[in-house]
């Protein structure tokens, strides 16, 4: 390339103003959190500042003395700890905390700069629960939430944020109360010391799910208000004002080993409840050394670089943290069952806060959902829409009935390979505007966000309308009906309405659900386009092709979907590892690499195994499994010997000893669910617009066709009428020639056998997989197998 | 001098031509703004910077090449004429190339380094 040709080229690209103002903040708010920060306003409430002085007195003293202690069990410490300032008098910059990197702990923030978090890290910085179920909120915190909240409605915050709201006999103090004394000091230890120079910050460190409630695991630590000046490095304290740790952008929070003892860990239990982080319960937690052998407890292992789980559970029934390096658990001081406080009387467990989205004619309550699924027993509610009449409300949704055995007793929900998530489904009015909805549902019965075919059956799925006034409901008889529900019956006239039907009614047409509905996975929308080019073929080091189109599958009933190809080229999938293997074609005379790749689909904080199943979590270290052996990750991919990306897909349907010493094609293994598409696709070499069969079956003397598809890139969607282009595969050759088929009878008469050739791949009782050209007459031939 | 001090002094000297190299890697302007600033942040929060100008700007090149294939873009000649101009064809040919083949070639044409130099400056990808 000519030197003086390309210096020119590029002479006229500079640096940006976006590029530098990038930059800058890639300095300074690496991993931080600048909207909490922001808006979070000091604490100054002068009962805290006053006992903030006195107990950093004490504290210092407790301070030292614990040092000196830690001194005598770990030998010394540096004169930063010992030097370590109270939180009032912080270091504005980066403290000397000359410390070898052994001796840290290091942990990174999750879900830094999501909005959802930033909410919750802000609302569980101001409060704290107390021992009679109440909390406590100082209401010159909250006041931060103003600005996301788009109110100063101290109240409507707090009922939104805090479950304790709703419960019966709690409260939520904006305040310290006098009241509360003598725990008011210990209160204001809890909530971090007020002071003009640190702020109190819930670091999250790892995350569970069970069900809709999220568990995170925090470390309360305090930090210097005017960090930004520390260009992303800062020292910061427990709320004793002894200093904890480092924290430096891109290393993440490094916190001094003998110091861990004196962190203030919490467990939280919290639920999205219409995008809002609702805390229900937080527990206290400490290290502690040493850990009883056979102990059922959840072991969640750290070590110096990651956070992990080691023991499969989604539920923190009691919390266990240790270190390989240094010998600390931490033990949650009471056990944190989510069920423990959820009896099956319905009085007693809360419904989420909600109102339909883009729908400003008004809110629904979260009272207001617990009465209507309360009083109609019903299991789910989504409110679609809330009309503010002259006189009360009429609220209208999706309901689903409590279902019950012939005994009586209730069916508990459950995941099963039945069950499809549905937490958040679309609506449309007839304006067009799409209406965005969440269920909500009665914890007791079931506490997930799926529908279940066996709630379906017992229960249906019913479009419910509530009329505060006068509580009339129409329920509508059957979950057709309710799809189609083109008119709520019982409007009144005299009110605009804009009524609703499902948007997603293709997703569920194909009653019974299909585990892996087409319309539920997360798709890739442009592949290989724009910077989100960021997928598993670019963690193997492929190039991809041909996947340029929005990728999108028909759900057909009992059709097998070839889901696996869509789950495959979605940009969420991580490689785990992976294992090269060369093998040469004879017939084709090319070489193409064979790659086993151990990888797993993300979608949203889960891990979802190749069954669709929910499997593990994610955090910032990566994946971790709640239990490994459980769920298949591996699948092949092929690429050519350009790196060109040819397949991916299950292994166990193109494997590499088949594969490898094949000489007249490709062999197949068998699957009870049949061969995926994928697979047959790429044998075949198919292009994007042919033709392919799937199936037939015999009638009389004849045999037809069933299951008519056309390939369109690694996407299968079943024909129209009309002239098709039919690509046959033979000994390697490839011909294409066209036929009518008919949607009217779904059938094709196939050619004769001599005409096929080899065209069988497969064959299974009387079901054969075939790419040919059609004609009048079938007969099975060999399988593959037979050969 | 803290870390600050010392991108502001090498942006300052160098700004351009780093981006031009975040450009020429990523094929856009948004690439090369999240690539420095992801570079950049990066190497600050592990104190890497010092106070020697052409040390930072070689670990800079560095850390370019090690994170450009996340923010790196598909090539679209059409966006890149719009914006500025006509180039000579060679050069729409170089930033469809693989990024260490790309490094290397602006290393080395550029910015004057030896092969070797510019392979030191690769190699950590």
């Amino acid at each position: 390339m000519d030197k003086i040709k390309y210096i020119l080229a590029l002479n006229n690209i500079r640096m940006t103003d976006a590029a530098k103002e990038s930059i800058n903040r890639g300095l300074r708010t690496a991993s931080s959190d600048a909207w909490r920060r922001k808006r979070r306003k000091t604490v100054t409430a002068a009962v805290v500042s006053v006992l903030s002085v006195l107990l950093v007195t004490a504290l210092i003293v407790v301070a030292v003395n614990s040092i000196r202690n830690q001194q005598g069990k770990d030998g010394p410490v540096t004169d930063a700890i010992t030097a370590a300032p109270p939180p009032t008098t912080a270091p504005e910059t980066d403290a000397p905390v000359a410390i070898p990197d052994e001796e840290y702990f290091t942990v990174r923030a999750l879900y830094d700069n999501i909005p959802y978090y930033d909410v919750f890290r802000s609302a569980a910085s101001c409060m704290i629960p107390t021992e009679d179920e109440s909390a406590v909120v100082l209401a010159s915190d909250l006041s931060a939430m103003y600005g996301y909240f788009g109110s100063e409605d101290t109240e409507s915050i707090c009922e939104t944020l805090f479950a304790f709201y709703e419960r019966g006999n709690s409260y939520v103090y904006y305040s310290i109360p006098e009241d509360l004394d003598p725990k008011s000091v210990e209160i204001s230890e809890e909530l971090g010391l007020a002071s003009d120079s640190c702020d109190r910050n819930e670091i999250i460190v790892l995350s569970a799910k069970n069900g809709t409630f999220e568990y995170l695991l925090t470390f309360s630590v305090l930090e210097p208000k005017n960090w930004g000046s520390t260009y992303g490095s800062y020292t910061f304290f427990n709320s004793a004002g002894v200093i904890l740790g480092k924290y430096s952008a891109g290393t993440g929070y490094r916190i001094l080993k003998y110091n861990m003892n004196m962190i203030r860990a919490n467990v939280y239990k919290i639920r999205n409840e219409k995008g809002v982080p609702v805390i229900y319960e937080r527990t206290s937690v400490r290290f502690r050394t040493g850990m009883e052998e056979n102990s059922d407890e959840t072991v969640i292992r750290a070590d110096n670089a990651n956070v992990s789980f080691v023991k499969r559970t989604g539920v923190l029934k009691k919390g266990a943290f240790i270190t390989d390096s240094h010998g600390y658990v931490l033990m949650s001081a009471t056990e944190n069952d989510p069920e423990e406080k959820i009896g099956p009387s319905g009085k007693s467990f809360y419904f989420p806060y909600s109102y339909p989205r883009g729908d400003e004619t008004g809110a629904v309550s979260r009272k207001t959902v617990c009465d209507i699924i309360n009083k109609f027993d019903l299991q789910w509610f989504f409110p679609c829409y809330v009309c503010e009449k002259p006189i009360g409300t009429t609220i209208i949704g999706g309901g689903i009935k409590t279902p019950f055995s012939t005994e009586g007793t209730l069916v508990p929900s459950y995941i099963d390979s039945s069950s499809i998530r549905v937490e958040q489904r679309l609506f449309v009015d007839l304006s067009g505007t799409p209406l965005i909805s969440s269920i909500c549902y009665d914890p007791s019965v079931c506490d997930r966000p799926y529908f279940n075919l066996n709630l379906i059956n017992s229960g249906g799925l019913s479009m419910v309308e509530i009329d505060l006034v006068n509580g009339t409901m129409n329920i509508c008889p059957t979950l057709e009906d309710a799809l189609n529900l083109r008119e709520p019956e019982a409007l009144e006239s005299g009110f605009e309405f804009n009524y609703m039907y499902m948007a997603d009614k293709k997703g569920v047409k194909g009653y019974p659900f299909s585990a892996y509905s087409a319309d539920l996975l997360p798709f890739c929308g442009a592949y290989g386009h724009g910077s989100e080019k960021n997928g598993l073929t670019d963690a193997l080091g492929l190039k991809t092709f041909d996947f340029v189109q929005p990728i999108s599958v028909s759900v057909n009933g009992d059709e097998p979907v070839e889901w696996m190809d869509t789950l495959i080229l979605t940009r969420k999938m991580h490689a785990i590892s992976t294992d090269d293997v060369t093998a040469a074609f004879a017939n084709k005379g090319d070489t193409k690499k064979y790659r086993y790749v151990t990888a797993y689909q993300t979608e949203r904080s889960n891990v979802i195994d190749v069954n669709g199943e929910i499997c593990g979590i994610m955090t910032g270290g990566g994946a971790y499994l709640f239990d490994t052996a459980m769920h298949q990750f591996t699948f092949l991919v092929i690429a050519d010997s350009d790196g060109y990306l040819l397949y991916m897909g299950p292994e166990t349907h193109y494997t590499q000893e088949n594969t490898a010493t094949e000489q007249n094609g490709y062999r197949f293994e068998k699957t009870q669910s049949g061969i995926f598409f994928g697979t047959l696709a790429h044998a075949a070499e198919l292009c994007s617009g042919d033709f392919v069969l799937l199936s037939f079956k015999n009638d009389g003397p004849e045999t037809f066709a069933e299951a008519v598809y056309m390939y369109a890139g690694r996407v299968s969607y079943p024909l129209r009428s009309g002239m098709k282009t039919i690509t046959t595969y033979n000994n390697g050759k490839i011909e294409k020639t066209e036929w009518p088929y008919h949607t009217e009878t779904n059938l094709l008469q196939l050619p004769e056998p001599s005409v096929l050739g080899e065209f069988v791949f497969f064959s299974e009782n009387e079901n054969a997989i075939i790419i040919g050209t059609p004609g009048k007459k079938y007969d099975v031939l060999p399988t593959a197998e037979d050969d | 001098m803290d870390d600050y001090e010392n991108v502001k002094k090498l942006l300052d000297k160098y700004g351009d031509d780093i981006y031009r190299f975040a450009f020429v890697l990523t094929c856009s302007d948004k690439g090369a703004s999240a690539l420095l600033s992801e570079a950049v942040s990066v190497l600050s929060g592990e104190d890497k910077f010092t106070k020697n100008l052409t040390e930072n700007r070689n670990l800079l090149f560095s850390a370019l090449v090690e994170y450009a294939p996340k923010h790196a873009g598909i090539f679209d000649s059409k966006q890149i004429k719009d914006k500025y101009g006509e180039k000579d064809e060679t050069f729409y040919d170089l930033l469809k190339a693989p990024i260490a083949e790309k490094a290397f070639t602006h290393l080395t044409l550029y910015e004057d380094l030896t092969e070797k130099e510019a392979r030191e400056i690769i190699k950590r990808k």
